[in-house]
């Protein structure tokens, strides 16, 4: 178990951060994935690991945007009186955050398709990611994100579709 | 073509994320790796809290049933070794078929087992029940019963040993080191049995 977590923890942390957006929520959703995983499925056969893990993450980040959604709801009907403050911190650049393109200042085209991949649909950018970079078939995939294998393919097109089109002009 | 060109496209969103992690910084790895710890060191400490209840609960249950008669008190606890010894052996049926051939042979010394019976006339190899003589039975009886005791007592030796170690009582141990002596207190009982019900000795 401790070796598949090594091996799938940073592409795990990409993803969350995908679709979140945010390093240290990103951490919090990888960790109680391999908690849940650890408690829950280590018994199982190490071939059905794979999806089970991107499943208790998939679910995570489902449930971390559901949060948000409340929180903004929340912060809409009570917004917070030190709005300023707040203001300034965002404006300040976290050391501690790398971005993602930063490594790929050579490659405008990668920059471009990792921008794409964050601003694609939740369940097109799970889809893609579990198909392409995890190498998960479609039934894994739809075991995974707990729907059809049809959704599976519908949602995949769809996204490969979009990335293309935004790759336009940084593609052939 | 078509296909070609998806493929290729594929193949350069996978080799991008690829190049996008090897730059993964190394603060973000450590924590990373401490999360991977604490989450592996949670399922350890879940099965040790199973065992460790578990195999309390064995140790628990193995000194409850071989302790209990000790509990109760000397007779009992030789009533409860008679009951278990009668219900392990076969041997013990030829015990309650001829109680006085094997009183006689109780009657010998600890660590000696006599190699033939009594002489003819002493009166002491024959059945209460009918007066018939045991002198024609007594050396396969004798025979038999060493059988199965040797093999009683492999079987009971290590059992012996095994609740010596868990219980350090040298009760077992004395037990285990002298098995006639064990058989002769539960021969013992038999002789104390018959002489209630007016057998002849």
């Amino acid at each position: 178990m401790n070796g598949f977590l090594a091996g799938v923890e940073k592409r795990a942390l990409r993803m969350a951060e995908f679709a979140t957006g945010n390093r240290d929520g990103a951490l919090e959703l990888v960790q109680d994935a391999m908690l849940g995983m650890v408690r829950r499925y280590a018994s199982h056969h190490p071939g059905d690991w794979p999806p089970l893990f991107h499943r208790t993450l998939q679910n995570g980040i489902r449930d971390w945007h559901r949060r948000e959604a409340v929180r903004r709801k929340w912060r809409h009907w009570f917004p917070e009186h030190n709005n300023t403050e707040q203001n300034n911190m965002d404006s300040v650049a976290d050391p501690n955050t790398v971005d993602p393109s930063e490594h790929l200042a050579r490659s405008q085209s990668g920059k471009v398709l990792l921008a794409a991949l964050a601003a694609l649909p939740l369940r097109q950018q799970q889809a893609f990611m579990l198909r392409v970079w995890e190498g998960l078939d479609v039934a894994q995939t739809a075991e995974a994100m707990a729907c059809s294998q049809g959704s599976v393919k519908t949602h995949y097109s769809r996204a490969v579709h979009r990335l293309r089109k935004q790759m336009e002009g940084h593609w052939p | 073509m078509k296909d070609n060109r998806e493929e290729d496209f594929i193949r350069f969103a996978r080799h991008t994320l690829e190049q996008d992690l090897q730059g993964m910084d190394a603060v973000t790895c450590s924590r990373l790796a401490r999360a991977r710890a604490q989450a592996v060191a949670t399922a350890t400490h879940r099965w040790q809290m199973r065992i460790v209840p578990m195999a309390s609960l064995a140790v628990a249950a193995a000194l409850l049933i071989f302790l209990w008669p000790v509990a109760q008190g000397p007779d009992t606890q030789q009533l409860a070794l008679e009951d278990i010894d009668i219900l392990a052996s076969d041997a013990d049926m030829d015990v309650l078929a001829d109680p006085d051939f094997y009183r006689w042979l109780a009657s010998y010394p600890t660590n000696s087992l006599p190699l033939r019976g009594p002489p003819m006339g002493q009166g002491k190899a024959r059945s209460a029940a009918n007066g018939e003589s045991l002198v024609k039975g007594r050396n396969a009886g004798l025979a038999h019963w060493r059988t199965s005791l040797r093999a009683e007592l492999n079987g009971r030796s290590a059992a012996l040993r095994s609740l010596e170690l868990a219980t350090a009582n040298p009760a077992f141990a004395r037990l285990a080191e002298h098995p006639v002596q064990y058989r002769w207190e539960t021969t013992n009982l038999w002789d104390r049995t018959l002489k209630n019900n007016n057998h002849a000795g």
